[in-house]
């Protein structure tokens, strides 16, 4: 019996993750080091972020997995993506204050998914904290109608001190902690509805914003863990076609909707216009070819918001067709992973809050580069901890340090679990 | 650096780029495969893995027998409907009955409705606490809950006195003719014979 507890114990040890992260660090360095020599001198920032990435990555990974025993092949795909982002800025814009900037917000992201790491597992009144959280969410996607400004023809970000915040960024894993706690126990429609209502209503909110990416987001995450949490197909498919009536509704209503839907059909109608960025975007990811045109040697800069929206044209441009598909790979092996740990999760509201933070990553992955390969209507989200951003950064890291703590109460409860069994053993 | 030379360069590394990624990326599916075989060798090797309990029928009927025993995960729903997890198939049982979920109190039983438990011979409408040990009658069925951790003790504490424990007599009434891996008769199923037979003699040293 000793033996077969050993094996249990072997079978609960995760894979070696060292050549992963050596191949990470490696590329870090690598791709770095290349970008310093892109000027006409050499760029000591970058000098200095070659050898700062794969420091920081190893620290980060050894780090954390010796306090908790978190996935960590998640945590260095994460990293990865980030260094990605910090890497390709780094090539792609004139001035160094961005990468700079980026690589701070990447700092501070971390911080914040330490914390996500920590609070996940030490948090456990979620029920009693349920409509404070949605409170706080609903106050928060208000703020921009009272201090907010328009922005890219959204009012969906608010100035705090010299500091610009998307409020509804920072909510999302707020909404998922409140939709899991709502969905959690297996409840009865009836019971649902409260939580439903808040959805509702904040993507009303969002609407009236003209933030459709974030509505989208919102309520795709919404019908997807609730048919996770119920089961219930009539439901949810019926959800779905109220989504579709509110979505024709918009069309006929807003101009705006009416215009991108447009452009997505057909943006070489107005190329120098409206199609512009579309057309510069499609432009740049067949210029790339399979392998790139090589780091620093595209003309990324020819597509409006290059640095945010439409990073996934930059890489495909710089790095290549097949580079730009190993990063969609690596969001899947995101994606597939966390939702491992939300079937191993041990409480429904760990469970689906697993489940809504990869289905968030996977959606908002989706509609970012569907819409700048011209597969989806443009809707203005970022390309989750690749593009430029702070909130969106800070708050995709500490909800990925959410699912890293679920993982690590997983792998404590079977090892846990293990210890019962051989004490048991052992008294037999 | 000269253009030229960066360009050459670059155009160079970025066969590199696309290599490493490509590496990395199958490294990672390597490692969520093997992640996934071991997860489910843990499944195989201990199908009790992520279970907080058990409840086992002590009074039943012909649907339920005496011995029937349901396997309690951390939360979930009992009710006569099939997606329930503990489910009790008789006209008394609701469809979902009550939901329960484990709590360091013990097993508190939320009842849907109009359902009614008792437990330990109290009649609940709401809400209830059970403990190891404790016993909840749904209908006709009466069950006993033990959990996990505290059988481990509790076990060992009924090993040395001569306390009759109730739940053994169902068991060994019942798991002697079944090949059913059993926590508390495992002596039965073993395939190396015993060097004892009697459970008191287990920590009994003052023998020799």
């Amino acid at each position: 019996m000793n033996r077969k507890i050993q094996r249990m114990r072997q079978a609960l040890r995760r894979s070696n993750t060292r050549l992963l992260l050596t191949a990470v660090m490696l590329f870090q360095f690598t791709s770095m080091l290349l970008t310093a020599f892109r000027g006409s001198g050499i760029s000591l920032q970058c000098v200095a972020l070659a050898f700062a990435l794969p420091a920081v990555t190893f620290v980060t990974v050894t780090g954390l997995s010796k306090i908790w025993p978190i996935d960590r092949a998640i945590l260095i795909l994460v990293l990865l993506l980030l260094s990605v982002g910090i890497i390709t800025l780094s090539a792609i814009t004139k001035s160094e204050i961005t990468p700079r900037t980026q690589a701070v917000y990447s700092l501070g992201g971390l911080g914040a998914m330490t914390f996500g790491i920590w609070f996940v597992q030490n948090w456990r009144g979620w029920k009693k904290w349920q409509w404070w959280l949605a409170g706080l969410c609903v106050l928060a996607l208000f703020a921009p109608w009272v201090i907010g400004r328009w922005h890219y023809g959204a009012r969906n970000w608010i100035q705090l001190g010299g500091i610009s915040v998307q409020p509804s960024e920072f909510m999302k894993p707020v909404m998922i902690a409140v939709l899991a706690a709502g969905f959690s126990n297996r409840p009865r429609f009836l019971k649902t509805l409260p939580t439903i209502a808040f959805a509702a209503v904040c993507c009303g909110i969002l609407l009236s914003q003209r933030d459709l990416g974030a509505v989208l987001l919102y309520f795709l995450t919404t019908v997807f863990m609730f048919y996770a949490a119920t089961s219930n197909g009539a439901l949810t498919i019926a959800g779905l076609g109220m989504g579709c009536v509110a979505a024709v509704l918009a069309y006929r209503a807003l101009p705006y909707v009416q215009d991108r839907i447009a452009i997505w059909i057909n943006p070489w109608t107005d190329p120098q216009d409206r199609g512009y960025q579309l057309v510069q975007s499609l432009i740049a990811i067949g210029s790339g070819g399979m392998f790139g045109m090589g780091l620093g040697l595209g003309s990324p800069r020819n597509v409006p918001l290059y640095h945010s929206d439409f990073i996934f044209a930059s890489v495909a441009e710089e790095f290549g067709l097949i580079f730009a598909v190993c990063l969609l790979a690596v969001y899947v092996l995101i994606i597939l992973r966390g939702l491992i740990v939300a079937m191993n999760a041990r409480t429904s509201f760990h469970s689906l809050a697993a489940f809504g933070i990869v289905v968030l990553l996977g959606l908002q992955t989706m509609l970012i580069v569907g819409g700048n390969t011209k597969l989806l209507p443009l809707t203005g989200v970022t390309m989750p901890l690749v593009s430029y951003g702070g909130s969106s950064m800070v708050s995709t890291l500490f909800s990925m340090g959410i699912l890293l703590g679920i993982s690590a109460g997983n792998a404590r409860d079977e090892a846990r679990d293990i210890d019962i069994l051989e004490t048991r053993e052992d008294m037999l | 650096m000269n253009n030229a030379v960066f360009s050459a360069i670059s155009t160079t590394a970025r066969h590199v780029f696309w290599v490493l990624m490509l590496l990395i990326v199958l490294r990672a599916i390597r490692i969520t495969l093997v992640d996934a075989r071991r997860a489910t060798q843990l499944r195989v090797l201990s199908p009790m893995t992520g279970l907080s309990g058990e409840l086992v029928v002590m009074e039943g009927d012909r649907r339920m027998p005496v011995g029937t025993r349901f396997t309690v995960i951390r939360e979930g729903l009992i009710g006569a409907s099939r997606y329930a997890d503990i489910r009790l198939r008789h006209p008394a049982v609701s469809r979902r009955h009550a939901v329960f979920h484990l709590t360091e109190r013990g097993l508190e039983v939320s009842m849907q409705g109009k359902a009614v438990i008792n437990t330990d011979g109290r009649r609940h409408v709401h809400e209830a606490v059970i403990k190891d040990g404790g016993t909840i009658a749904i209908g006709p069925i009466r069950m006993m809950l033990i959990l996990t951790e505290a059988t481990a003790m509790q076990q060992l504490s009924r090993m040395r006195t001569d306390e009759p424990d109730p739940l053994f007599d169902v068991l060994t009434a019942v798991g002697e003719d079944r090949r059913r891996r059993d926590v508390f008769h495992r002596e039965q199923i073993r395939h190396e014979p015993l060097e004892w037979d009697v459970p008191t003699n287990l920590f009994g040293d003052d023998d020799e």
